[in-house]
């Protein structure tokens, strides 16, 4: 049966329809904002959609010139880890996919040797500057592997890193495995048990977590074999299972 | 259930949530409630023999370490059992 270009111009506005039907019915939907943790030269952002979607940040240090972009995986919970970036500085960033932006932010990185990322100046109501802090580390009960034992963890060992309680300690730890993730600190995964382990060379920190991520210990060794003695196997952030 | 658990290599408590040890050969970083003796830190960082941290927690009186987690009280620290003596080889 011959089609008549009636018919022919039927079928295409009814294919275009569809098209655009399908393309309503499967858009990307933000169910959790950008979350960005900033380290001296790199950043993490996280963010979730309600479908499984590539991951993408465009990003600069001007606002409308997002000049550089960093991939993640598909998926619905988003991580894309942003390196080679420079210390103190703000970065402007949209994070989406290769086909849409969902959501724009700032941050800036951290110039502090401790980690602990700088605080934000922000401008009140009165116009006068406050200092806020840029991230906020989780509850420490989601942080924390083990509760009870948190105040002997921090009575050992607190004071390696001036913590002035064991919620600022198990803050400080959950501080370190972002910038971490981050900045690709060593890592180790001890096949065993789950275990990861953590080092930082420039300030001799070493930290503990559970598979879940949540943490074991948090302290400084003395020994210098320390490190090299740790069993497992050298990971990379990207390979970690948990946020 | 019951959660299991693992006896302290220090002190025989035998309420440690983790093995002190995993088959790796990783310390499980608990800190013993009852001893203080933290695996896989006074051993693989300090260097302190079980056997050192043992006579000096006994000669201080034994006291429960923990500030946080209370001591049972069916728990009664006593002299950390002999160690097993290697069967004889037959002849």
């Amino acid at each position: 049966m011959r089609s008549t270009p009636t018919g022919k111009l039927a079928r295409f506005l009814g294919a275009v329809w569809m098209f655009a039907a399908l393309s309503v019915a499967h858009a990307v939907t933000l169910t959790a904002p950008p979350q960005v943790v900033p380290a001296e030269r790199g950043a993490t952002i996280t963010w979730k959609t309600d479908v499984e979607c590539g991951s993408r940040v465009n990003y600069g240090t001007k606002a409308d010139f997002l000049d550089q972009r960093a991939d993640g995986s598909v998926s619905a919970s988003h991580t894309v880890t942003l390196e080679g970036l420079q210390t103190g500085t703000t970065y402007f960033f949209a994070v989406g996919s290769a086909r849409q932006r969902l959501a724009t932010g700032s941050f800036t990185t951290t110039s502090d040797a401790s980690g602990r990322p700088l605080p934000k100046l922000q401008e009140n109501t009165s116009g006068k500057a406050v200092a806020a802090p840029l991230l906020k580390p989780p509850p420490t009960r989601a942080t924390w592997g083990s509760i009870a034992s948190l105040q002997d963890h921090f009575d050992r060992h607190g004071a390696d890193f001036k913590a002035t309680s064991p919620d600022d300690y198990a803050a400080q730890a959950w501080l370190f495995l972002q910038r971490a993730k981050a900045e690709g600190l060593p890592m180790k995964l001890d096949a065993e048990d789950g275990t990861l382990r953590v080092w930082e060379p420039k300030t001799r920190s070493f930290a503990a977590y559970n598979r879940d991520g949540t943490t074991k210990t948090f302290f400084k060794p003395s020994n210098p074999q320390y490190w090299d003695r740790q069993p497992g196997r050298k990971i990379t952030a990207a390979e970690l299972k948990f946020r | 259930m019951k959660k299991q658990t693992h006896i302290c290599l220090v002190c025989a408590y035998p309420g440690l949530a983790e093995p002190p040890r995993t088959k790796s050969g990783g310390g499980s970083y608990e800190i013993c409630p009852s001893c203080g003796y933290q695996f896989g830190v006074d051993d693989d960082d300090k260097e302190i023999p079980h056997a050192t941290w043992r006579k000096k927690w006994q000669a201080a009186g034994s006291k429960w370490s923990s500030k946080s987690i209370p001591q049972p009280k069916n728990w009664k620290p006593a002299k950390p059992a002999a160690k097993k003596s290697a069967p004889k080889p037959r002849r």
